[in-house]
């Protein structure tokens, strides 16, 4: 039986940066995550059953917002991978940021890749933002069920930027992929007085 | 051969299947509450301050020794509240042992006013299964290993009508006030008892929804 955790992946290679995290617990890891909450924005263990972590941008006018990242601590670069498990409650309005970036802010432009749910001006499905250093790429997601609880993995190989939904291919791109180290984000806005979350269970990411 | 996967989630269940809460808890580290330390359990005290500390010795995990407040004081260790694992689909692993068994008890499971825990109580002759719907009341259940202050690893799961309890790999069953979804979310609990300096250790906990 293998005994070790680094076993189970590669017991003939060095290990690289990798991560896990399992949202469980009476708080969120702040020794990890660093938060960010605009206008009443908020991040909290949710008090549920698959709760999670919940982001939500509260009921406040104007633009609200809650992310997660860590703290400009970027230990992934161009050929990683992340997967998550979450489910959104907005879809039309609103929108969210999920991956790795090499910027600070969700919606910023920085270099990274990214699944996007806002449907009033993407796709229905998780479109897939992938941002290089020279220009950046929409690649229309073919996956629908915005609002309902997914797994989602985003993989860099160096060629190519994949979105899987569920196991399923979801989306890829092949161009402007990110080359600039990069951190885990979660991000949420809204602009209306409608509370939107995104529930957050797991997340890993790691060095290919 | 363990297959190798990519990922520590596809060790436990495929991308197709989106995952359920999940947690491992080593106990190991220079506290498990205090800022120096990622924050995830709450400790609290009943009738009386006991200690909770890391233990430096190898295996030793993380200790918690009763205060002085009479036969009915405790310690608890919790997610203060927080409940992310189902009352009637989950499971739980703890490892744990007690450093004297004559008046000490335990419980370490799942509650919410209803539970399912292993129950220690050295006054006993077994280890027992502890369960408790809130709307019927609560049982003890005696499994088959004797009362003692070693290591053991105990498996409990349940799916709202039995509770199963693995002692070492030892399958013993129950299916007396269950919990059968009453509070609909659980949090980890760690109850010790005993007047002064009962002490139990716990070096692994990890919980699952199923």
């Amino acid at each position: 039986m293998t005994k070790s955790l680094h076993e189970l992946f590669a017991s003939d290679i060095k290990p690289r940066t990798r991560f896990v995290e399992h949202f469980s617990g009476d708080a969120l890891d702040t020794f990890r995550w660093d938060t960010t909450l605009v206008n009443n924005g908020t991040v909290a263990m949710s008090d549920t059953s698959n709760g999670g972590l919940i982001l939500s941008t509260g009921t406040s006018s104007g633009t609200s917002s809650a992310q997660i990242d860590f703290g400009d601590k970027k230990q992934f670069g161009g050929a990683s991978s992340i997967i998550w498990t979450a489910i959104h409650s907005h879809s039309a309005t609103g929108e969210s940021y999920s991956g790795l970036t090499a910027g600070s802010t969700q919606g910023s432009g920085a270099q990274g890749i990214y699944s996007y749910v806002n449907t009033a001006w993407k796709t229905t499905n998780f479109d897939l933002y992938t941002v290089g250093a020279g220009g950046n790429t929409w690649t229309n997601g073919t996956i629908a069920g915005l609002t309902s609880n997914h797994s989602h993995k985003l993989e860099l190989t160096g060629t190519s930027g994949k979105s899987f939904v569920d196991g399923a291919l979801n989306c890829e791109s092949t161009t402007n992929l990110p080359i600039a180290k990069m951190q885990p984000s979660f991000g949420l806005s809204s602009t209306d007085t409608t509370n939107k979350t995104i529930n957050i269970t797991y997340c890993e990411a790691w060095e290919n | 051969m363990t297959e190798v996967k990519d990922s520590l989630y596809e060790q436990f269940c495929p991308l197709t299947t989106v995952a359920g809460q999940h947690f491992v808890e080593w106990f190991s580290g220079a506290d498990i509450e205090n800022a120096s330390y990622p924050k995830r359990w709450t400790e609290s005290n009943t009738n009386g301050a006991g200690t909770f500390a890391m233990s430096s010795s190898v295996d030793g995990g993380f200790e918690i020794t009763t205060g002085s407040g009479g036969n009915n004081t405790y310690q608890n260790l919790t997610f203060n509240d927080i409940h992310q694992f189902s009352s009637t689909a989950s499971g739980f692993i703890v490892v744990s042992k007690v450093s004297s068994v004559a008046s000490t008890k335990y419980y370490m499971g799942l509650e919410n006013n209803s539970y399912y825990t292993v129950s220690f109580n050295g006054n006993e002759a077994y280890y027992r299964t502890g369960t408790r719907e809130s709307s019927t009341g609560s049982s003890q259940t005696a499994t088959g290993v004797a009362s003692d202050n070693a290591w053991h690893v105990h498996k409990l799961t349940t799916d709202g009508t039995t509770v199963k309890h693995w002692i070492d790999g030892v399958q013993y069953t129950t299916t007396s006030n269950v919990p059968t979804g009453t509070q609909a979310n659980f949090q980890p609990f760690i109850q010790v008892y005993g007047n002064a300096s009962k002490t139990a250790s716990i070096r692994y906990f990890e919980a699952w929804n199923s």
